[in-house]
């Protein structure tokens, strides 16, 4: 399978700080909500053959590094 | 000697300040509670600088790990972050790799879920490429 690396032909800015589900193959978004729960439950049956990420905001830099 | 066999990966390319690209080096995992048949797949974000596994607490609410049951905690680095820890599985499908692994549930993680050195890394060799925007992993 091959799997998409540009995730800005599928995200955009509506999506920023938001939970979206994403085909496997990362080629398209599938829906997206504030909450990973209500976004799940919207998806039914069908949850778990999406993988889903929370999007960062676009204006910002950051350094995680929790140590 | 046996040759380590690496998979290749692209950097995920997002969007980033002044209408900059962002290269991230992001993998498909699993999180899953200890108990019960919930899993989360999620991409997370290999860290290198991350002391242990981090994870958005919705990625607990919705495995139906109960808060209330877990140790809480602050994180600290460039800013903090509250939250709470507790053990998960987490499994990474493209090796059949799974462990359990103490992990943080950060409030206010910006994003899904990063995957530091304590639990993460021994599991893997890893080789970061950035200019060729390539990174690889291989199973230990």
């Amino acid at each position: 399978m091959k799997v998409n690396a540009d995730l800005t032909k599928i995200v955009g800015k509506e999506h920023e700080e938001k939970w979206v589900a994403l085909t496997k193959a990362h080629d398209r978004l599938v829906d997206f909500a504030d909450n990973l729960q209500v976004l799940r439950t919207r998806l039914g049956d069908k949850k778990n053959e999406y993988v889903y990420m929370r999007v960062l905001r676009s204006d910002r830099e950051y350094s995680f590094s929790y140590t | 000697m046996m040759r380590t066999r690496w998979k290749e990966y692209d950097y995920k390319i997002q969007a980033g300040p002044g209408m900059s690209w962002v290269h991230r080096p992001l993998i498909n995992i699993e999180v899953r509670a200890l108990e019960g048949n919930e899993k989360a797949p999620i991409l997370a974000m290999i860290d290198s600088g991350t002391d242990g596994t981090v994870f958005h607490a919705d990625i607990a609410q919705t495995l139906g790990i109960d808060e209330a049951r877990c140790k809480r905690g602050v994180l600290g680095g460039i800013g903090s972050l509250e939250g709470f820890y507790t053990e998960v599985k987490i499994v990474v499908p493209d090796f059949n790799v799974s462990f359990r692994a103490p992990v943080f549930f950060g409030k206010k993680l910006p994003m899904d879920g990063l995957l530091g050195q304590a639990a993460f890394f021994p599991h893997f060799k890893i080789r970061f490429e950035k200019h060729k925007n390539k990174f690889y992993l291989a199973a230990v």
